[in-house]
């Protein structure tokens, strides 16, 4: 890994020299903003967090964690290009729940005539956390509390860096991306309230959590082929697959009424890390102008 | 309007909720009562409609007036008839031991208020004319140690009246 950084670097620094090699066509480079791509695909997803079942409430803990977390994302791409060496994604999808909240941009600039190139951008997504009262309701058993199936949408936001790999055939294409990403889960408050069995005490335990950030390895392939051509103009099939893969938390802060509000304490509660592994992997229909 | 009657009913609180006794026991820690401020002048059946008529009558709603007492409660003050705690004998003031709700308070939002925040909230609540009448439940935060208990309560207002009950005696039931 301590090697790759350099080599990659280098790749790019001497990327030019090869440029008579890469595929592209010499054609003059576009004067302004075109549209290059256009693509409506459908995809899954798949969470996988391990469980921490410390002593105290962690909210990771009850996230979305199965092989088809998400089994329908829908969403469009559409790709600018900007004097050949800029290329600008946007991605706009969302899930079952059909609320477009899910958004990827991404800037990708690259040496003309060359294969290799940096890129940068934002990603948005969310996810849910389900059945946390759970925690309390088997911690505190001898406490009446609102059994109700709680749920949040946890919003993932994600600032992503990394070098990237673009190869142009006549009819196929091949873009590879190694990204690191900055994410950050925004800050949210659960409450609980308890009522003692055979007893007068009455309590809320309030829960407010801290802005989480994690560093994540965040690579990205996509993959398309041509099937039909008109008029200069091509329809294709690709196929992309990314992973966000590190270790997250959500450190929280515990406040603890008793009887009143008046009569309170708190505490700061560090969670453990926790393996976070998400994989998109969606096929779809493009379009290239 | 002004209190002139007061109901003092003990409370099962072993529970989620609150609710009336129907038994002669309550738990150790969970030792609760309600109190209920009245002014009975301003109580009054309902107007009632008798006869029968064919004939349609128009008549006007009234307003809907609100009272507020006229003289404040000034004060609470709960006695322990029976000894409670080794620390506590009989004739005790426990008044500080005592937690409260009152009606305006719901009781799934609000853990407990203070004695001084209840009154504060009573006395500056306008009542409804056809329903001039405050219920306060108090909670005990502290477990009886003697196997019985009895109370009793004095409500003290700005003219320096007073009015106070004794609750019945109740058995305690340790855990």
């Amino acid at each position: 890994m301590k090697n790759l950084l350099p080599a990659l670097i280098l790749a790019i620094a001497i990327n030019p020299i090869f440029a008579g090699m890469a595929q592209q066509p010499d054609t003059p480079p576009p004067a302004s903003l075109q549209i290059k791509k256009a693509a409506l695909w459908l995809g899954g997803r798949s969470m996988q967090v391990n469980a921490s079942k410390g002593s105290q409430l962690d909210f990771l803990d009850y996230a979305d964690n199965s092989r088809l977390t998400e089994f329908f994302l829908l969403g469009f791409s559409l790709q600018l290009q900007y004097h050949e060496i800029f290329q600008l994604s946007i991605d706009a999808f969302t899930a079952d729940d059909i609320v477009p909240n899910s958004l990827k941009l991404q800037l990708l600039t690259q040496p003309r005539g060359s294969w290799i190139g940096l890129n940068a951008g934002f990603m948005r997504y969310p996810f849910l956390i389900t059945g946390f009262e759970g925690f309390h309701l088997d911690q505190d058993p001898d406490f009446f509390a609102d059994a109700n199936t709680r749920q949040r949408r946890m919003h993932d936001l994600c600032l992503f860096a990394g070098p990237g790999i673009s190869l142009q055939g006549k009819s196929t294409f091949l873009s590879v991306n190694f990204n690191v990403a900055y994410a950050t889960l925004l800050p949210f408050s659960e409450s609980f309230r308890q009522k003692q069995a055979n007893s007068n005490l009455r309590r809320e335990i309030i829960y407010k959590t801290q802005t989480s950030s994690s560093f994540l390895f965040f690579p990205e392939l996509t993959f398309g082929a041509d099937i039909a051509s008109f008029t200069g103009k091509k329809i294709g099939l690709q196929i992309q697959a990314s992973m966000l893969s590190g270790n997250r938390h959500i450190h929280y802060d515990k406040t603890v009424r008793q009887w009143s509000e008046e009569n309170q304490s708190s505490e700061k509660v560090r969670s453990q890390g926790h393996r976070f592994e998400k994989t998109d992997i969606t096929m779809g229909i493009y379009y290239r102008f | 309007m002004s209190f002139n009657f007061l109901r003092v009913e003990w409370l099962d609180n072993s529970g989620q909720w609150p609710q009336p006794v129907w038994g002669d026991t309550l738990f150790a820690g969970a030792i609760a009562f309600s109190a209920t401020l009245a002014d009975t002048t301003m109580m009054h059946m309902p107007e009632l409609r008798q006869g029968f008529s064919i004939i349609p009558e128009a008549k006007a709603m009234s307003c809907i007036m609100k009272f507020v007492p006229r003289h404040s409660i000034e004060s609470v003050q709960i006695i322990s008839l029976f000894p409670l705690t080794e620390d506590l004998p009989a004739g005790s003031d426990i008044t500080n031991l005592f937690f409260a709700l009152h009606s305006g308070a719901m009781y799934g939002e609000h853990l407990y208020l203070t004695l001084d925040q209840t009154l504060n909230a009573i006395n500056q609540t306008p009542f409804l004319a056809d329903w001039p009448q405050e219920k306060i439940s108090f909670f005990l935060a502290a477990e009886a140690q003697h196997p019985v208990v009895q109370l009793e309560i004095r409500f003290t207002f700005s003219d320096h009246t007073s009015l106070s009950s004794i609750t019945p005696p109740i058995h305690v039931r340790q855990p």
